[in-house]
């Protein structure tokens, strides 16, 4: 059979389409099995970044993988084409820092550094957050043990959806400096402790004491699980640290120990940008709606430029939100960055390219790139926007997520003009399957 | 009474004491059947092992079955009792429980006790054991508590027919693990799953490893793993695949959605208990399970099911989906291989112990009752019915 099958119009003006929504996961789409099903995808824009944007632009998927993105290609025989019409077409979004996945206890709490303990052994691929997550545009996820543990074990990178979710399982190993790792522990007063909770740390220096002590012993057995390794430099170290000077502690046990070090939150890193870049360390940087909450003194004093500021001084930059994507997610990140001051192009790379890099996956997803995984999603407008929503999610060549709903336009509105009706997803956004 | 005719007794170590069967309130002091062989006739056997036979007769000999089929040829002398309408079946085999031990089934001090043995914590004497039998429960997979990671290692007991206590027919019968949110605690490691995985990580690949993890490992000890949710399913069946265990999830109760992954894994599921109240996923696994060929077999957590948890949480499988023919398989002889004492018992088969159920209807409807239990050959539980033919 040679017929192409146009699959018609998600224009930004009317959203009307001849196919079936696609809710929760599985379209009732002609779905491209990962057999050799080939896909031709085109959208006004196509962002690969990897390079410019490309006007007019298409991507060609064959199974579950690019095969070409440009203008005006062939489209090949038996091809299903998808054309998003004025939509954006970018790679699939990257959080980061995932705060839904893991079920179980987030930290292995009866010692405070077991670098042995992986997310990826209690990660629940049915947890409701990875749905939300997609509708958000997020296409892959760092899921990784808390903070409660100074070192707390692997993080491991999955899809939101999909059959094969897995892209790491050991992506890299989380600690965390600050008082995070101090909460629950008590010095014993008087008495006898009756419980393992009575322990160090309990304070910011017996927190990098700890880390400290625990990279020096590392270095001398050879068995230590995970942080030898870590001290040879073939799994990073992800330092959670949001103070200047817990910041200044991690760049310097990284230099002491010569370690790969990514730098997780970063609130104030931006006091230390030309620090961390000279030691070409990497920022995950917690991007928070309300920089100016003072009632929480642990996140130091947080600047919304920066992420500019930051990139400015040369910093490698991923962004994330630390919440639930439903609520706020990468886009929101790069479009609250790019807000303040955060250039167009690294706002995208921040949630796309880079992020990828940072976490060691990036032969597989990040731009679109012949070769690497089909993940890419569409957006209803600039995606750095924040009216701007995401129309259309695929996931190694599957369609994942379609969207009829009109959106709200993207152009300005007159005072009085009211919204289109743009009725959210049902409730099963929310709901638990 | 009916008047019982005495045959010579062949004494081979069955005790023959009717009276030591306290009798319940709602009970009859059960037929004494001091023969060493009489045959049973009803109108329906379900012998698990091959189709139903309509009009069947089975055969005891010295507890054991002689012969099962339509019509059989038996030998003078051999008593053939007539029970009508009712329906023999195989006694059921409860595929995971804490009977008769429940508060001594836990050492939670720490979270690997691979040395514990169920065995150990059994009461042989405790009234639930004979309250089990009545409904219909002839054979039990007695398991350490899911409150460890490496909780013990498994028992098979059969309640007893006669002056002794209940009897254990293997002492090793498994090796049970947990990753449920039972096993995680505050006051000892792991606190997390996570955690516990790791744990288990390190006890297998430590030089001091246990013989009992060691068996598990080796692949010649099945192991039981305590999996509710969906999270927890999904870490069972890494642990599983990692170390290339073989046996059972335990519960599995939100795997309905995980089917295919538990078929890969290539282990059995013991589902149960079940309630009317549980919501349609956790009564729909059962038959997702069974449509993906997943092996089954029915567990009623005793004590905390109730009493009829069994026919309870197989009718309800039925009901939302299992065929009926896989329920009775997993009320019976697939519980037996779970257990590894399906040459023994679990089906009604020439060779096996005569474990049977008297029922007065189909045992997939809940209205239908146990009204004789047969464990040995020994008929050890009769239900008081209003008025009885002479």
């Amino acid at each position: 059979m040679r017929r192409t099958k146009a699959i018609r119009d998600l224009g930004v003006a009317s959203l009307a389409l001849v196919i079936f929504i696609g809710l929760g996961g599985v379209g009732t789409l002609p779905r491209a099995s990962s057999e050799e099903t080939v896909q031709v995808i085109k959208a006004a824009q196509v962002f690969p970044i990897s390079g410019p944007p490309i006007e007019n632009g298409m991507v060609v998927i064959r199974g579950d993988k690019i095969e070409a993105v440009g203008v005006g290609l062939p489209i090949p025989e038996g091809a299903t084409v998808i054309d998003l019409g004025e939509a954006i077409l970018t790679p699939g979004l990257i959080d980061a820092r995932a705060t839904y996945g893991m079920t179980g206890g987030e930290n292995e709490e009866y010692k405070e550094v077991t670098p042995d303990v992986r997310a990826a052994d209690s990660i629940d691929l049915s947890h409701p957050g990875f749905q939300r997550a997609l509708r958000a545009g997020v296409t892959a996820a760092y899921v990784t043990p808390g903070t409660r543990n100074v070192i707390s074990g692997a993080g491991a990178v999955c899809k939101t959806s999909g059959e094969n979710r897995w892209l790491s399982e050991r992506v890299a190993i989380q600690a965390t400096l600050g008082r995070d790792p101090t909460r629950g522990n008590r010095s014993p007063r008087s008495g006898r402790p009756h419980n393992f909770y009575y322990r160090r740390p309990t304070n910011r220096m017996g927190v990098t004491s700890i880390i400290r002590r625990a990279l020096f012993e590392a270095g001398k057995e050879k068995d230590a699980l995970g942080l030898a390794e870590a001290l040879r430099g073939e799994i990073p170290l992800r330092f959670t640290a949001r103070r200047s000077s817990d910041i200044v502690s991690a760049l310097k046990l990284a230099s002491d120990y010569g370690f790969i070090l990514i730098i997780d939150d970063a609130g104030e890193a931006y006091r230390n940008a030309s620090d961390i870049a000279r030691a070409k360390v990497s920022v995950i940087l917690r991007v928070t709606v309300d920089p100016h909450n003072r009632l929480v003194a642990e996140f130091g004093h947080v600047a919304v430029d920066s992420a500019a500021q930051l990139h400015r001084a040369g910093v490698r930059l991923a962004l994330a939100t630390w919440s639930d994507p439903g609520t706020a997610g990468p886009q929101d990140a790069a479009a609250l960055a790019y807000r303040y001051g955060l250039p167009a192009t690294a706002a995208l790379r921040a949630v796309t390219a880079d992020a990828a890099e940072i976490l060691g996956v990036s032969d597989r997803i990040g731009t679109l790139e012949k070769g690497k995984d089909a993940d890419l999603v569409a957006f209803d407008g600039d995606p750095l926007q924040v009216t701007s929503r995401v129309s259309f999610v695929m996931i190694d060549g599957r369609v994942e997520f379609l969207s009829t709903t009109k959106s709200a336009s993207a152009g300005p509105t007159a005072a009085g003009e009211t919204y289109p009706d743009s009725s959210p997803e049902p409730a099963s956004m929310n709901r638990r399957p | 009474m009916r008047r019982q005719s005495i045959i010579l007794t062949a004494i081979s170590g069955l005790a023959l004491a009717v009276a030591t069967i306290h009798p319940g309130a709602a009970d009859e002091p059960p037929v004494s059947m001091d023969a060493a062989a009489f045959c049973l006739q009803a109108a329906r056997i379900f012998p698990v092992s091959g189709e139903p036979i309509e009009n069947g007769m089975i055969w005891i000999e010295n507890g054991k079955i002689r012969a099962i089929g339509e019509k059989l040829d038996l030998p003078d002398g051999v008593e053939i009792r007539n029970l009508g309408k009712s329906v023999i079946m195989p006694g059921l085999v409860d595929g995971h429980s804490h009977i008769g031990g429940y508060l001594d089934l836990a050492e939670t001090v720490t979270a690997t006790t691979p040395g514990v043995r169920a065995a150990d914590a059994l009461d042989p004497y405790h009234p639930s054991l004979e309250a089990a039998l009545r409904d219909g429960i002839t054979c039990h997979l007695l398991a350490p508590r899911g409150d460890n990671t490496i909780a013990g290692v498994c028992a098979v007991i059969k309640p007893s027919s006669g002056d002794g206590g209940a009897r254990v027919l293997t002492d090793e019968a498994g090796l049970k693990l947990s990753f449920s949110s039972g096993s995680l605690r505050r006051d000892r490691r792991p606190t997390s799953r996570a955690g516990a995985v790791a744990l288990f990580r390190e006890k297998a690949a430590s030089n001091e490893r246990s013989d009992e993890l060691g068996e598990a490992l080796a692949g010649r000890w099945p192991v039981f793993v305590d999996a509710t949710s969906r999270g927890e399913i999904a870490t069972a069946l890494r642990v599983i695949k990692e170390f290339r265990l073989r046996g059972a999830l335990v519960h599995a109760s939100w795997g309905r959605d995980l089917a295919e992954e538990i078929l890969k894994s290539g282990v059995a599921c013991v589902i149960g208990p079940l309630q009317l109240t549980d919501p349609r996923e956790l009564l729909e696994t059962a038959g997702a399970l069974e449509g993906k060929g997943v092996k089954l077999a029915f567990g009623s957590d005793a004590p905390i099911g109730t009493r009829d948890s069994l026919l309870v949480t197989a009718a309800l499988a039925v009901r939302h989906g299992m065929s009926r023919r896989a329920a009775l398989q997993a009320l019976t002889i697939n519980a037996a291989e779970l257990a590894g004492v399906s040459n023994q018992l679990g089906s009604l088969e020439a060779g096996k112990s005569a474990d049977l159920l008297i029922m007065d209807g189909d045992p997939l409807d809940l209205s239908s009752r146990v009204e004789e239990v047969f464990l040995d050959g020994e008929s050890v539980y009769r239900r008081k019915k209003a008025k009885e033919k002479p």
